[in-house]
């Protein structure tokens, strides 16, 4: 036992401090930095609040807007807002799905027998580009998309039924071939080998023992759709989020807590109905 | 048997009455005009601006996003200590923070603080709060009690509970939720600009607005690097702690 | 520390009293060991003596004071006399041993000492000093989880050293160290509770190692004291009683 009586012995000195000390000083110039980069500014903050048009604005906000006119033209883009998220779904499954069973290594006949080479060049090579085409559709935002796509078809749903189903297909697609390549193989291979054409071993082999999983995904994915057809509203592509949008623009607060309470009403609904369809299924 | 039909049922209703209502015009992609204006929009867009001047405002554009996100994060992962630490009761406000979306945060308190990436930055925070809030009151909560209770009984107070036994216990946990929080705001403080909120999404927006395809297409390549580059770092802190 | 218990009933269930009706006087600094089957109630003596477990029924009179009777506050306060150590310390898995053992004094540090203790570790040199006396001065900085279960057990106890409480209440310290590691320790244990006249109780499962130490050892068998007696006191046939199979059950 070596008891030790100084304060500078070798031992004593914290493995770690200097780490420490280096971490805290690059966090703090990084905080710093950060600040000026954003324009922080709390005191704006605060300030803003004594200005007239942000008081009256939040002013505003009590009592919502509850005129016939309004609530009803709000319920109309509330469904449309639903409507949108539906159609790109549908649209993101359709594009989905097949892309999906075409990268699905189980269902390439190319591939049958010769698992060592994952099937043909051409058709591997196939699945590489669907795989980063797949990669490249849902790692640019759905909001840019839906930019990019109002200034092709001009403002309204089209815009955000398209951007959903682009994003999100790309999403389906790589989702749906991860459940269908996690399941057991041997029932497909084995329809294959009868003879059975590509689309009947998936019928009959493959989608049997993942069709909940899908559809659990799916009515989830569907959930999502509809707070992100929200957020595309701002850009012009319709429904809640665009008149949210406007009635900001008009600084008419007692309209967006109208709005807002609707944003959170159909979020809740969204997510009883997803849980009530899954249940169902189940 | 008969919930899976009803359920059926509901989703065929569902999907009819979604395409019937929406005036959608899919055959604006099959009218003359229009292709001829994307296919000028999609050439444009393969040659983006790479000219120096505009590859730095990009590159500013980019660190204002970095820095958007980060600052948020780090904001949301203080005020959320606090809250796992003193403040279980606001429970309710995180929610209300959680449910309303960064954009629609960012588009509310334009008005308060006007254009720029001050607001985009305190949208993130006001949501991150309420995801990460709830996170952290979660770990906390599920620990186990062991270390914490060894140190009651021997006197600590509560604050003293919280950084020598609490705290420690849940860190690697609370690190991992808050990069991956880190990750997801981004992407949004990537689009937040598109309402004037900073960043590179107001970049975005600007250009597009007066169809500079090739300037926005410089743009939409530099956000899809910086998520990349960031998916990429927050995996490699996530493999660190694990 | 004087502590005496009159009539007192205790056990974590509120339903089931797992010590029944247990009076017992405890000088200031003596050495106790507590010794008996599994299931006798030795730890929930010691917490129900480390102010972590209420009574049942009865008294627990520290000095005489009853602290269950007043306010909580002054209870607390209170804790920072005792020390309990478990037979696993308790210890987050990421925390460093150093940090770990000055966790002992949180109750004589006040906020933002302790936070100042936290961000950078203090009085280095009596830490590893009290590491030290355990064969553990190289730990200092070492992560609790890569400890090994000895090298834990044994943090546990300079934790306990560390600590300024008066009264050490300390659960099965041997129970994870090898022979020659657990004589060590016990010598170091009782060396320093009788330096700093500390009043020290602990529970064994080493009947011998208990008998040789201790100059009072208390047998408990289902929630009774069996014994209370000095060690030359207890002939070979009260230790197989105490641990002999009740006739009928199994």
């Amino acid at each position: 036992m070596i008891r030790v009586r100084s304060d500078d012995h070798p031992a004593l000195r914290d493995p770690a401090s200097s780490g420490r000390v280096f971490f805290v000083g690059l966090f703090v110039l990084a905080i710093w930095q950060m600040a000026r980069l954003t324009e922080f500014d709390l005191l704006g903050l605060f300030a803003a609040f004594t200005d007239p048009a942000p008081r009256n604005f939040l002013l505003g906000f009590f009592p919502p807007a509850h005129s016939v006119a309004f609530l009803t033209l709000a319920l109309v883009e509330t469904w449309r807002t639903v409507a949108i998220a539906t159609c790109g779904m549908f649209i993101a499954g359709l594009i989905g799905l097949p892309i999906a069973i075409l990268l699905t290594r189980v269902l390439s006949l190319s591939a049958m027998g010769r698992p060592q080479r994952g099937g043909a060049v051409f058709s591997s090579f196939l699945r590489r580009v669907l795989r980063s085409l797949m990669v490249f559709l849902r790692s640019v935002p759905e909001l840019i998309w839906a930019l990019l796509l109002v200034r092709v078809v001009g403002l309204g749903p089209t815009a955000g039924v398209l951007a959903i189903a682009i994003s999100y297909s790309g999403m389906l697609g790589k989702v749906y071939a991860e459940i269908f390549e996690s399941v057991d193989p041997l029932p497909t291979l084995s329809l294959l080998n009868q003879g059975a054409s590509r689309l009947q071993a998936f019928a009959f082999g493959l989608l049997p023992q993942c069709s909940d999983e899908l559809i659990s995904y799916s009515v989830y994915r569907w959930e999502c759709a509809i707070r992100s057809s929200v957020i595309l509203g701002f850009v012009g592509a319709g429904g809640l989020g665009q008149q949210m949008d406007l009635s900001m623009k008009m600084f008419a607060g007692d309209e967006v807590c109208t709005l807002l309470i609707l944003f959170v009403l159909l979020v809740a609904f969204a997510d009883w109905a997803s849980q009530a369809l899954r249940k169902a299924w189940e | 048997m008969n919930a899976r039909l009803l359920a059926l049922f509901f989703l065929f209703v569902l999907i009819i009455a979604s395409f019937v209502s929406l005036d959608l015009h899919f055959l604006v992609f099959f009218e003359t005009d229009s292709v001829q204006s994307m296919g000028r929009f999609l050439l444009e867009f393969m040659h983006p601006d790479l000219e120096p001047q505009f590859i730095l405002k990009v590159w500013y554009a980019s660190l204002e996003t970095i820095a958007m996100s980060a600052l948020s994060t780090l904001i949301a992962a203080f005020l959320g200590l606090l809250i796992a630490f003193k403040a279980s009761g606001v429970r309710p406000l995180l929610n209300v923070l959680r449910a309303v979306p960064e954009l629609v945060w960012a588009s509310l308190l334009l008005i308060a603080v006007g254009l720029g990436p001050f607001a985009g930055t305190l949208a993130l925070a006001l949501h991150t709060t309420g995801v990460l809030g709830r996170l952290y009151l979660e770990a906390i909560e599920n620990q186990t009690d062991g270390p914490a209770c060894a140190l009651r009984a021997a006197g600590a107070s509560s604050a003293q509970v919280f950084f020598f036994a609490r705290l420690p216990q849940a860190l690697p946990q609370l690190v991992s939720y808050t990069v991956y929080r880190w990750e997801n705001n981004i992407r949004a403080a990537a689009v937040l600009g598109v309402v004037g909120a900073g960043g590179l999404g107001q970049m975005l927006s600007f250009h597009l607005g007066l169809f500079q395809m090739n300037k926005a297409a410089t743009v939409i390549a530099a956000t899809l690097i910086l998520v990349a580059l960031v998916d990429s770092v927050s995996d490699m802190i996530r493999r660190h702690l694990g | 520390m004087r502590v005496e218990l009159q009539q007192v009933s205790a056990g974590p269930d509120p339903a089931h009293s797992i010590l029944q009706n247990i009076s017992l006087r405890i000088e200031e600094g003596e050495h106790i060991a507590l010794i008996g089957p599994s299931g006798a109630g030795k730890t929930t003596l010691l917490h129900l003596l480390g102010l972590s477990l209420a009574p049942h029924a009865g008294q627990v009179l520290y000095e005489d004071r009853d602290y269950w009777a007043g306010r909580a506050g002054l209870r607390h306060r209170y804790r920072a006399h005792v020390m309990i150590a478990p037979q696993t310390p308790p210890l987050p898995p990421r925390q460093r041993v150093v940090t770990a053992i000055q966790a002992a004094r949180l109750a004589h540090m006040g906020f933002w000492a302790s936070l100042r203790a936290w961000l950078a570790p203090r009085d280095l040199v009596e830490v590893r000093n009290v590491l030290a006396e355990f064969d553990l001065a190289d730990k200092l900085f070492e992560r609790v989880d890569r400890l090994s279960g000895g090298e834990r057990q044994r943090v546990g106890l300079a934790r306990l050293a560390w600590s300024l409480a008066d009264l050490w209440l300390v659960d099965e310290p041997l129970a994870a160290l090898d022979p020659v590691r657990a004589r060590q320790a016990m010598q170091v244990m009782t060396r320093l509770a009788s330096e700093r006249e500390i009043t020290l109780i602990a529970s064994f499962h080493q009947v011998d190692l208990a008998l040789e130490f201790f100059p009072r050892v208390i047998g408990l068998r289902e929630g009774h004291i069996f014994f209370d007696a000095a060690p030359k006191d207890i002939r070979q046939e009260d230790v197989t009683a105490l641990f002999e199979n009740e006739k009928g059950s199994d």
